[in-house]
């Protein structure tokens, strides 16, 4: 309890250590093993997601190579061959894009200067992720729809539902950036300005 | 037979002598009951990552440190992103301070102080609880000592002001 006028900061160490030797603390081997387990788990899903990508790119390559070939138009031929060029360029481009963890064994100053860089990095690539990324595949599915012999109101409505599907994914990706991503780039810069500010004081 | 590499017994070994200390961060930095063992195998992840990483440049007791508190700091920043529970615990604090200090244990005001911190004193907070020096401080956080004097200082008096003064 707390008990008088003389209490200091320093005198809560014992507090603060307290209680310790009730935890239910497992011996380190257990621990070290669920961690490597669970490492394992993580290192594992991370594969599964490449492996994923890379077989839907796979799989769409040769379906839209044939489409090419068989395309009616020569707009439909050049729109087919944007989405086989884009179905390559998009997993390489979003695994290129994919950065490291920052070490977790930095000062604690500079692992926060190194996640602020990730994060702005991250705010950057869902600001162009429309244009670079999923934009190409979208040219040439617009072109490929546009050159078909379909008639004037079906093509028109697949390109409606096309711009309709990229509105959705700008507005997707401009609502993570602004809600999810910038709000922990500003508590980053708060805590890094926070750290530098100490000096002055 | 499974090879124990040279950073894996270091590993073992920061375990045994600095197990508590990492526990004691994740209740540093957990919310409520359930959050503080997932923390602390969060940090036990996070240990278990970066020891490739490990080349011996900070004595192994700084390093885990280091691991722990940049992972306390990441989980609080992404537990506030889920559900702004920052402000609700800040509101918990000023609450609990309308409770006489007289009818609270010393373990409630040191958490009642720690959960009234920014994100940067508490990390000083902590690893002055733990019985670092302000080098020591220093070496963990990667700012000068000077400024580590000025924090506890300002943080001492802080506490002074709060629960002595009144």
């Amino acid at each position: 309890m707390w008990n008088g006028n003389d209490m200091k900061l320093d005198s809560l160490r014992d507090a603060w250590r307290h209680g310790d030797d009730e935890a239910p603390d497992a011996s380190s081997a257990a621990a070290l093993d669920a961690a490597r387990q669970r490492a394992a788990a993580l290192a594992a899903d991370v594969r599964r997601r490449d492996r994923r990508e890379t077989v839907v790119a796979l799989l769409l390559i040769p379906v839209f190579l044939l489409f090419a070939f068989r395309a009616p138009t020569t707009l439909a031929t050049v729109g087919a061959l944007i989405v086989v060029v884009s179905c390559a360029f998009i997993p390489l481009r979003l695994r290129a894009a994919r950065q490291a963890e920052p070490d977790p064994g930095l000062p604690v100053a500079a692992a926060l200067r190194e996640e602020l860089e990730r994060v702005r990095a991250q705010e950057r690539l869902l600001g162009s992720v429309l244009v670079w990324y999923v934009g190409p595949l979208g040219l040439g599915l617009a072109l490929y729809m546009a050159g078909g012999t379909e008639s004037v109101a079906f093509r028109a409505g697949s390109l409606l539902v096309l711009a309709v599907l990229y509105a959705g994914i700008a507005w997707l990706n401009l609502h993570t950036a602004r809600h999810n991503v910038r709000p922990i780039a500003r508590a980053l810069e708060q805590s890094i300005r926070e750290l530098e500010g100490g000096d002055d004081a | 037979m499974t090879t124990v590499t040279p950073n894996e017994h270091m590993l073992h070994e920061v375990l045994r002598t600095h197990g508590p200390a990492l526990r004691r961060v994740a209740r540093a930095y957990a919310g409520d009951d359930g959050e503080e063992e997932d923390l602390y195998q969060e940090i036990l992840l996070q240990l278990w990552r970066a020891l490739p990483s490990f080349r011996g440049d900070a004595a192994p007791g700084t390093w885990s440190y280091r691991v722990a508190l940049n992972t306390a700091l990441a989980w609080r920043r992404s537990a506030r992103r889920r559900t702004a529970r920052s402000e609700q615990v800040r509101l918990d604090a000023v609450q609990a301070g309308s409770t006489p200090p007289a009818t609270r244990t010393e373990t409630a005001i040191l958490r009642e102080f720690m959960n009234a911190l920014s994100d940067v004193d508490r990390t000083v907070l902590v690893l002055y609880m733990e019985g670092l020096d302000n080098d020591g401080i220093a070496d963990v956080v990667g700012i000068s000592t000077g400024a580590v004097a000025v924090r506890v200082h300002r943080m001492r008096k802080k506490f002074a002001t709060t629960y002595v003064e009144r």
